[in-house]
């Protein structure tokens, strides 16, 4: 199954979403698709196939918040402490991995017509080479979208997302492009993964769970979470807007404590490290891509 | 032609909008009246079946496989109720949770502490020994039962990890990673991260909760800690030892 699906929306799904569009519709919102393994129990077929399932709906999931008119998905596809799964499943996980960004190169012209801009957060030296390959190129021609954003993250967890900030910050302080005055939590929060794109507004979980698992530890600070029992691979689009209904709800009550937190205006001496980093990030990815496999 | 279909689309959209969300308060105000009407029955039931509190705690939790060492409340928008927190560093003292903290992120809390140390020491029996993080009052040698509290506000967060940067940059340190920051950010204090985070408000929010600690925290609502009863303190401790940690794998 490919990334971009052709609409495949019911009357009454679509009317509901019209009707949803007419109050606050999050920008950004984040799933952690948990459950794929509960699923293939529950019905009895291969962890690999339900994996697979897993993908498919992640490909449907994007297309309803496109049709919602979300600007910015985030999936939390795999994470660092998920290497500490039994061998043959790490390999069939990343086999998917494998075959999916392969396909991503193929469906360039959809991508691109589409308007997607791709990027793969997380630890990516800790990927198999090809992988990491395939990531950089898809990455790399999609930078210049912006009609939608796509983050996967891929042997991520939080810590080490905040960590690398404050490595790379502490590097920029000893070239003496910062100084040590400099670091604060609004620095910190531009230097992070999802630097580039917008605020999040929403995290989604699947199987019940209600815990975050090291997801956007950072970013969670006043988003509206959710939580539902249903495994990913049956997640339905009445879930999501559901869940975005609710959200319409919530979301004066939020926005009141968050428009009470002043937000400092970056400094020309941090947004000139800021796109010192952007330029760094853009040439170990272009580093990716030339290491022959 | 067009622009009117178009205005009629836009109407119909719009006025559906409207009735579906006032319909949906309407039928939230229904369920908060009986829902309120059934909590006040319980608590009426329980305060003439049980005796005490804290007994009721300790004879509940007595079968559960598992409870939290550090149990973390997040009060949200709630003004805080000194008594009814006081009630709930009882409980866990009665359950054997180890650490307690509260987090309120208008810091009001963290702000009005020693009411809330007054609030605990009214109620208190003898035996017990509470160590308040944010005074340093360090007693050692007590024999008996200990709870560690601590209160936090948003300024114990994002900034704090900022702050870590900096200490960072000024020893000059090299080989930055998770362990060097975890270690730098608990030097302060004793708490390991929370298990159980206790929320109130109907809103699942962290309300910029200290975001490092909260990596494999349960949250689980208690809708409002303002008059709590213990059986949802102990319903929530029932819940989360039913969780199944698998940490990634």
């Amino acid at each position: 199954m490919s990334w971009i699906l052709s609409n495949s929306l019911t009357f009454f799904q679509k009317f509901c979403i019209n009707v949803l569009k007419c109050g606050p519709i999050p920008q950004h919102v984040a799933f952690i698709m948990d459950g794929n393994r509960r699923y293939a129990k529950q019905q009895q077929i291969d962890k690999q196939t339900a994996h697979s399932r897993g993908f498919d709906k992640l490909a449907e999931t994007l297309q309803w918040c496109l049709e919602l008119g979300i600007r910015e998905v985030t999936m939390y596809a795999f994470s660092i402490e998920n290497f500490k799964r039994s061998p043959e499943e790490v390999d069939a996980l990343m086999n998917l991995a494998r075959e999916k960004y392969a396909r991503l190169m193929e469906e360039k012209d959809k991508l691109m017509a589409e308007g997607v801009r791709i990027s793969v957060i997380g630890n990516l030296d800790l990927l198999p080479q090809d992988i990491r390959k395939s990531i950089a190129e898809a990455m790399i021609m999609t930078r210049n979208n912006n009609r939608l954003f796509l983050n996967v993250a891929m042997a991520y967890t939080a810590r080490d997302e905040i960590t690398t900030a404050i490595k790379e910050i502490t590097n920029g302080v000893n070239v003496g492009v910062l100084d040590s005055e400099d670091i604060d939590e609004e620095l910190l929060n531009h230097c992070l993964y999802t630097n580039r794109g917008h605020k999040i507004d929403v995290i989604i979980r699947t199987s019940g769970e209600t815990r975050l698992s090291d997801f956007l530890l950072w970013q969670a600070g006043f988003v509206n979470i959710f939580t539902t029992n249903v495994l990913w691979p049956s997640f339905s689009i009445w879930q999501l807007l559901g869940m975005i209904f609710k959200y319409q709800r919530n979301y004066y009550e939020l926005k009141n404590i968050t428009d009470q937190i002043k937000v400092k205006e970056l400094s020309i001496k941090k947004e000139i490290f800021l796109d010192k980093l952007v330029l760094y990030r853009m040439a170990i990815l272009e580093q990716y891509t030339t290491v022959c496999s | 032609m067009l622009i009117l279909n178009m205005s009629l689309y836009t109407f119909t959209y719009q006025a559906t909008y409207t009735v579906v969300h006032t319909l949906y308060e309407f039928l939230e105000l229904l369920y908060y009246f009986i829902y309120n009407c059934y909590q006040i029955l319980v608590n009426l039931y329980d305060k003439y079946a049980a005796t005490d509190d804290q007994q009721y705690v300790a004879r509940n939790v007595k079968s559960l496989k598992l409870i939290p060492t550090h149990i973390t409340i997040i009060l949200a928008n709630e003004k805080p109720s000194y008594k009814d927190l006081s009630k709930l560093i009882l409980w866990c003292i009665s359950s054997g949770i180890t650490y307690i903290s509260f987090y309120d992120h208008k810091g009001i809390l963290k702000n009005s502490e020693e009411k809330l140390q007054e609030a605990v020491e009214e109620v208190k029996r003898d035996n017990v020994h509470v160590v308040w993080l944010n005074k340093n009052r360090y007693k050692n040698g007590f024999v008996g039962k200990k709870i560690y509290v601590r209160t936090l506000s948003l300024a114990d967060g994002r900034e704090n990890i900022a702050n870590v940067a900096k200490k960072f940059c000024a020893d000059n340190v090299k080989n930055i990673d998770i362990e060097t920051i975890d270690r730098n950010l608990k030097e302060k204090y004793v708490f390991p991260d929370p298990d159980l985070c206790l929320y109130c408000g109907k809103i699942f929010s962290l309300y910029g909760y200290p975001p490092w600690e909260i990596r494999l925290t349960e949250f689980i609502s208690i809708e409002t800690h303002h008059s709590i009863s213990p059986r949802k303190f102990v319903n929530a401790l029932y819940r989360y030892s039913k969780t199944e940690m698998r940490q990634g794998r």
